[in-house]
């Protein structure tokens, strides 16, 4: 395979996914961040929007810390320093292979 | 299966960058900006500052102005929490730096506050009477209590010079006056406490223009959010 190719695709792939893409990048700007606003900003359902935050949860890339304020309930989402370190790793990986590329 | 959020903050490099400033201005409102919080403290601010210093208020304005800043504390928290963070809470990142001035910012207003705290018990004790161990003891409340607002409540730069001011002003206003040293202490510390109300007023000025800008900014901003949620429904 050609090399190029190759490095496109040992990209971290649970990162590599948009929605996840997307989670990640809005953690990354903040020390931590509520679902409404994360579902509100990525237009993903509750459902679908829970269903990734699980699998970065699983990954040890965010924190998930449920709480009450009152007598609502609130989930909070933090970046990890692992989630954080992923990222970085991803925009690296990619605008290297895309250099090689052009 | 196509995963691509479904308005237009995609997971293109624009669509991302668009995100990264979106989530950083929303998040400014948990901490560094706070908006009409500004316009009101500064507002108060000057108009405490410009009565104390050129005109003397009565029993009920003194009560009133020195109360003030415990409202203004609430009203600003209220409106950070319901106001400014409509959809959610978005934690401001901390700078490495911030920490550790908090703890700077806090001890100094500490040991300012023991030691004003220590004079007024010092002249209660030489001059002891009823009427004046009241005033002490509101003058000392409100002066231990500063160290533990600035630490809880004023994070932003503005905040801390805006409300270590006004609580100075309350503690005066509804205690320290009281205190038979106080008019020597005006008299002999006149370049201060002129000096003092003066830069108490600019920044109260320059408060209210930077609190209307920010909320500007917010309307925007939620024109922007709502736009982006109409959107993707």
């Amino acid at each position: 395979m050609r090399p190029d190719l190759e490095e496109l695709l040992a990209v971290d792939r649970l990162v590599h996914e948009p929605a996840r893409l997307v989670i990640l990048t809005v953690l990354a700007e903040a020390e931590a961040v509520e679902f409404p606003f994360l579902a509100k900003v990525s237009g993903l359902s509750k459902g679908n929007l829970s269903s990734h935050i699980s699998k970065l949860d699983q990954a040890g890339y965010l924190e998930v810390n449920k709480s009450f304020r009152g007598k609502i309930p609130s989930t909070s989402l933090k970046l990890t320093p692992s989630g954080r370190n992923a990222l970085r790793k991803y925009r690296q990986h990619l605008k290297r292979a895309l250099r090689r590329k052009s | 299966m196509n995963h691509t959020p479904n308005n237009h903050f995609d997971a293109s490099a624009e669509g991302l960058k668009n995100l990264r400033k979106l989530t950083r201005q929303y998040g400014r409102y948990s901490k560094n900006a706070v908006g009409l919080g500004h316009v009101i403290g500064g507002g108060l601010l000057f108009l405490s500052a410009y009565l104390v210093d050129h005109n003397q208020p009565g029993k009920f304005g003194r009560l009133l102005l020195g109360v003030a800043p415990f409202g203004w504390i609430y009203c600003k928290e209220w409106l950070r929490e319901h106001y400014y963070q409509f959809c959610g809470k978005v934690e401001q990142r901390k700078k490495v730096w911030e920490n550790p001035l908090q703890v700077l910012l806090t001890g100094i207003t500490a040991s300012i506050s023991l030691a004003a705290s220590g004079f007024a018990i010092y002249i209660l004790l030489k001059n002891f009477s009823w009427e004046l161990l009241l005033g002490s003891l509101v003058y000392v409340a409100v002066l231990l209590a500063i160290p533990f607002i600035v630490w809880r409540y004023l994070r932003a730069p503005y905040e801390f010079i805006v409300g270590v001011a006004l609580f100075l002003f309350s503690a005066i206003l509804l205690g320290g006056t009281l205190l038979p040293g106080a008019r020597d202490v005006f008299v002999w510390g006149f370049l201060f406490v002129r000096y003092f109300m003066a830069l108490a007023e600019i920044v109260a000025l320059v408060m209210i223009p930077v609190g209307l800008v920010q909320h500007l900014e917010f309307l925007k901003l939620r024109r922007k959010m709502r736009r982006v949620s109409k959107e993707a429904a």
